[in-house]
């Protein structure tokens, strides 16, 4: 069982494995020796792939779409979820089952309107057209999630705020957004993973090549070197996945919690 | 004194003001990204629209067109079988992972957790074309294994043969999510109280058995979390079609959301487009509701 | 204020900062000129009484393309100086394929073209569709460079008496050819084929003694579309094929029939490689260059790079498969009435414009006929020299042939009909496709193919 599971464990890392060996071989050895390690290693396919794939805008890009959309999701939906979870007015359940249709609608179905929207509010190009979209659909989800955390905090905070006097506005932001913040840190995490690997809307409305992230970017480089490069594709991706193994690796424990949070509270 | 308290509450929640500087700019967002956008994607899918202007309204002349055409029709068999595929193998291949998981020694599992959930984390563009390699036919990983084997008969062009194309980026997809799904289940699993193993133990059950009848039923919850997680996601399916095979050879294996894509911006064919949109749509609706209403109807206590 | 109300303001602070610094790093869309094209302008300023003030032209090029980013850089940067000394030019680089197209299209539709760009003839449809292409006839009537033209159709105005495009002819040379390796063709004992049986049994040969036959690049099902379809026509009957592209017949036409059918013997034969239809360009090249391929279907443009990487080369024109068609007095011509430099319609400075799109059409042939030694129909009065003996017989025998036929891919097909014919094409390079359902797809589309 032991030794079963770690063979599966080390066929998930395989083909990682195989496209750092390849990376490091001539065109040609890939094809006559794909699987053996280099009889000749090779150094320069990272730099030539680096020369022609702009690398560090492309990160940049997938960052500022990732970090952006967090900002906006995380503040906007816990003020709504808040809303929900404490104060009283009329159509909250009307409002709570609207929010809810964000799950049931996949992001791709409205693509064809938000290039039409991105293109007459003069968004398009910019990075704007695509952390907006992306927020609002990551809404639904970030609502629900905090909603329910919400309603497990006892009111005993906010009348103790009260008593001292403050606004409805203070006791938000003085008090209860930091006691929130292991559910913030979740929603950070989660959020970051679905927008960083984000594709179909990138690729039609992030397509050009200022504001590109990294999923069509590299793509594109793909493309463009007519994948005849085996080596150089490698190293392009060992290169486009360095920061997330980087990042899997320091904040592991964050992310396993993160990601199980969903089910759990659900 | 609760009296006054009460009503400092009420006064608190109550502040119609400040309800709506809250709720409001995540409801506009929502609205006009989300919920607005349905709009003009019906009034569109009535129209003949090349992407640029609107050229006429048509009627239900899209919907016939689209409804006709076999490709439609073969790229939801397509993503049907994608669904299958992840709900009748893929998660129960997570299930029986996470249960393994629960038996192993602590080093394994923690090496174990970490290498399966690395292929979650990578970039979708990365997998896709990792893939590829895999099942390059001539020099691939997998044709490359076949033939080490002396099974040369079964090297085939995985990607190029309309047989296995499907199933190929099937694979390519859910290998992805195969370890993450399983590191869900294992949290589920964790949660369930060690009293009731001990109690089945006592009573004679083996490790199948106390499985089956203990802990499968209770990770309905999670159970049902993640099977509407991953049809939605299936159905969604569109990266690794694009970068795999673009939907070839010719229009085999596409999925929904690649016809869509195609229609809209390949064959300049808007309307059309958003006719397909609006009938994926109805198809979610409908499995969504199949989903609540046959999985997990009660909520098992103790 | 608590540590997460900081540490949002400093993460917008930052996601600010990068993204200023990701807008001025890269250059953005108008501003593509280098600081040295700039300096002579902000020089001029001060002097605002200056009679000749700089002419802004902007100027839409590829940039993912070698031949187009040296055209660029040597060619047009360089001599624009000389032609248009009082216009400033601002380089807008568009990158290529599916996002060339994207930004092409999106300024189409917001109407804000640049006043000069270069585009294939799919693409320029949709904006003279739009009416936002310039019609540059009355401009190039008498122009110098309509008199340097060879082929007389490149300059003339089309049925509404518009002429859209200018171009330096160098397409209308390319023809799709069968190359060869003579080696391996000595070494299994074969000779290249004239008729198409006899290039049936040659595959057949080549085959069983385990290398791949014919290389083509079957993505996309990239070489049935941009030739070998109308190949297979002509090589029974090429008026079949002149009136496909005069939309005098459809693809119900029994020779388009038997054409498809001869593909799909083809592929039955195994002339091609196993996954066929995923091989791209690149590979197909490579595949031949290596020697893992004893014949190549591609055009001539690749003549250069074919001749440098294989010495054992030499070609034949495509084998007919009627006694009646004589492989040597047949062309097919790639090239589009449309494709090359168009200007803007609500350009503010429209003779100016047309005459900088005819000036980068003279630079084009300009690095056809010097770089790649390759003639134009655009005579820049430079003589090509070193020409090799096979770009010497490929140039004999296209000026010889009576019969020429420009490729209906490149000329006439509108977007709809290039994408559901590269879908159809692929699947019938599976060789489980049957030519009649391909016909049945097909037709529809045509019939609004010239609407």
């Amino acid at each position: 069982m032991n030794t079963l599971m770690i063979l599966m464990g080390i066929s998930f890392l395989f083909p990682m494995y195989w496209m750092l060996n390849i990376s490091f071989k001539t065109k040609s050895e890939v094809y006559n020796n794909p699987f053996g390690l280099p009889e000749q290693w090779v150094f320069n396919n990272y730099g030539d792939a680096l020369e022609k794939f702009n690398f560090p805008r492309y990160l940049a890009n997938s960052v500022i779409y990732s970090v952006g959309t967090i900002i906006i999701t995380v503040f906007f939906g816990s003020m709504l979820a808040y809303c929900f979870s404490r104060m009283d007015w009329k159509r909250k359940n009307l409002a709570l089952s609207y929010i809810s249709m964000g799950l049931i609608i996949p992001s791709q179905v409205v693509i064809i309107p938000l290039l039409i929207m991105t293109r007459d509010l003069g968004l398009k190009g910019t990075h704007m057209g695509l952390i907006l979209p992306y927020s609002a659909f990551a809404l639904s989800s970030c609502v629900l999630m905090l909603y329910a955390f919400f309603r497990s905090l006892p009111r005993e905070l906010e009348e103790a705020a009260c008593i001292d006097g403050c606004s409805i506005y203070q006791t938000y932001f003085r008090i209860i957004m930091p006691i929130i913040k292991p559910a913030i840190a979740t929603q950070c995490v989660l959020i970051f993973m679905n927008t960083y690997n984000e594709f179909f809307l990138a690729f039609i409305l992030g397509a050009e090549d200022k504001i590109r992230p990294l999923t069509v970017g590299l793509l594109n480089f793909f493309v463009s070197i007519g994948v005849s490069h085996w080596g150089q594709i490698g190293a392009a991706m060992i290169i486009t996945s360095l920061p997330t193994i980087l990042v899997y690796i320091i904040g592991n424990e964050q992310i396993e919690n993160a990601l199980t949070a969903g089910a759990i509270l659900k | 004194m609760l009296i006054n308290k009460v009503m400092r509450m009420n006064k608190l929640y109550g502040n119609k003001l400040a309800i709506f500087i809250f709720a409001f700019p995540a409801l506009l967002l929502f609205t006009v990204f989300v919920i607005y956008p349905i709009f003009p994607e019906v009034l569109i899918s009535f129209q003949k629209n090349d992407g640029f202007r609107n050229m006429g309204y048509v009627g239900l002349k899209n919907y016939i067109d689209v409804l006709k055409n076999d490709t439609f029709w073969r790229a939801n068999l397509n993503t049907f079988v994608i669904v299958l595929l992840s709900t009748f193998v893929a998660l129960p291949v997570s299930l029986i992972l996470a249960l393994v998981m629960d038996r192993l020694s602590e080093p394994i599992r923690r090496f174990f957790k970490a290498s399966s959930v690395l292929p979650a984390v990578l970039s979708v563009t990365v997998i896709a074309q990792m893939w590829i390699a895999i099942y390059e036919p001539m020099w691939g990983l997998l044709n490359s294994i076949l033939r080490a084997l002396g099974l040369d008969s079964l090297a085939l062009a995985w990607l190029a043969d309309s047989r296995t194309v499907v199933p190929a980026i099937a694979v390519a997809f859910l290998w992805q999510y195969l370890g993450l799904n399983a590191l869900l289940f294992y949290t589920g699993i964790k949660a369930i109280p060690k009293t009731y193993y001990e109690a089945a133990l006592i009573d004679g059950a083996g490790f199948i058995k106390s499985s089956i009848k203990i802990t499968i039923p209770l990770l309905q919850d999670v159970t049902k979390y993640l099977l509407v997680l991953s049809i939605l996601g299936c159905m969604a399916q569109f990266a690794h079609v694009r970068i795999m095979t673009a939907g070839g050879p010719g229009d085999i294996s596409r999925t929904v959301i690649y016809h869509l894509y195609y229609r809209a911006f390949s064959a300049s064919d808007f309307g059309q487009g958003c006719a397909i949109a609006i009938l994926f749509v109805i198809e979610c609706l409908v499995l969504t509701f199949l989903i609540n209403k046959f999985v997990a109807r009660e909520k098992i206590e103790f | 204020m608590n540590r997460l109300s900081k540490l949002i303001v400093l993460a917008v602070t930052i996601v600010m900062l990068i993204s200023l610094f990701a807008c001025t790093a890269a250059p953005s869309t108008p501003d593509t000129s280098k600081p040295a094209d700039t300096g002579s302008s902000t020089a001029d300023k001060p002097a605002d009484q200056k009679p000749a003030e700089k002419v802004k032209i902007k100027f839409l090029s590829l940039s993912s393309d070698e031949n187009r980013n040296r055209i660029r850089e040597d060619y047009i940067k360089v001599n624009v100086g000389k032609e248009f000394p009082n216009v400033e030019v601002e380089y807008d680089l568009g990158g290529g394929g599916q996002d060339y197209a994207n930004k092409l299209k999106a300024y189409n539709a917001s109407g804000d073209m640049p006043d000069v760009w270069f585009s294939e003839q799919n693409l320029s449809t949709v904006v003279i569709a739009a009416g936002n292409a310039l019609d540059l006839y009355p401009y190039v009537k008498d122009s110098d460079f309509a008199r340097k033209i060879k082929m007389k159709d490149l300059v003339s105005p089309d049925k509404d008496g518009k002429l859209y495009c200018v171009q330096p002819g160098a397409d209308q040379y390319f023809t799709p050819r069968l190359w060869y390796h003579k080696d391996i063709f000595a070494q299994n004992n074969v000779e290249p084929p004239k008729t198409f049986d006899e290039l049936v049994s040659v595959c057949e040969t080549l085959k069983s003694s385990g290398i791949v036959p014919m290389s083509i690049v079957g993505k996309d099902g990239w070489t049935p579309n941009l030739h070998m379809v109308q190949t297979m026509i002509m090589a029974e009957d090429p008026q079949v094929a002149i009136d496909l592209v005069n939309n005098k017949t459809d693809f119900s036409n029994p020779v388009v029939k038997n054409a498809l059918g001869r593909i799909q013997k083809l592929v039955q034969v195994g002339a091609f490689a196993d996954g066929v239809t995923n091989i791209d360009y690149g590979p197909a090249m490579e595949m031949f260059t290596s020697n893992r391929s004893a014949m190549l279907a591609m055009f001539t443009w690749e003549l250069g790079n074919l001749e440098s990487a294989c010495p054992d080369l030499d070609f034949v024109p495509w084998p007919s498969a009627s006694a009646s068609v004589d492989p040597n007095n047949v062309i097919q011509y790639w090239g589009a009435p449309l494709s090359g430099y168009l200007a803007a319609a609500n350009s503010k400075n429209p003779e100016i414009a047309a005459k900088f799109a005819m000036f980068c059409a003279v630079q084009d042939a300009l690095y056809y006929n010097i770089e790649q030694k390759a003639p134009t129909m655009y005579d820049t009065g430079i003589e090509i020299e070193g020409v090799s003996p096979l770009m010497q017989k490929n140039l004999d025998q296209f000026d010889a042939a009576e019969i020429k036929v420009p490729s209906m891919w490149a000329a006439t097909f509108n977007a709809k009909m290039s994408a559901e014919f590269a879908t159809e094409n692929s699947k019938l390079l599976t060789g489980q496709y049957s030519p009649d359902d391909w016909i049945s797809v097909i037709n529809p589309v045509w019939a609004e193919n010239f609407d």
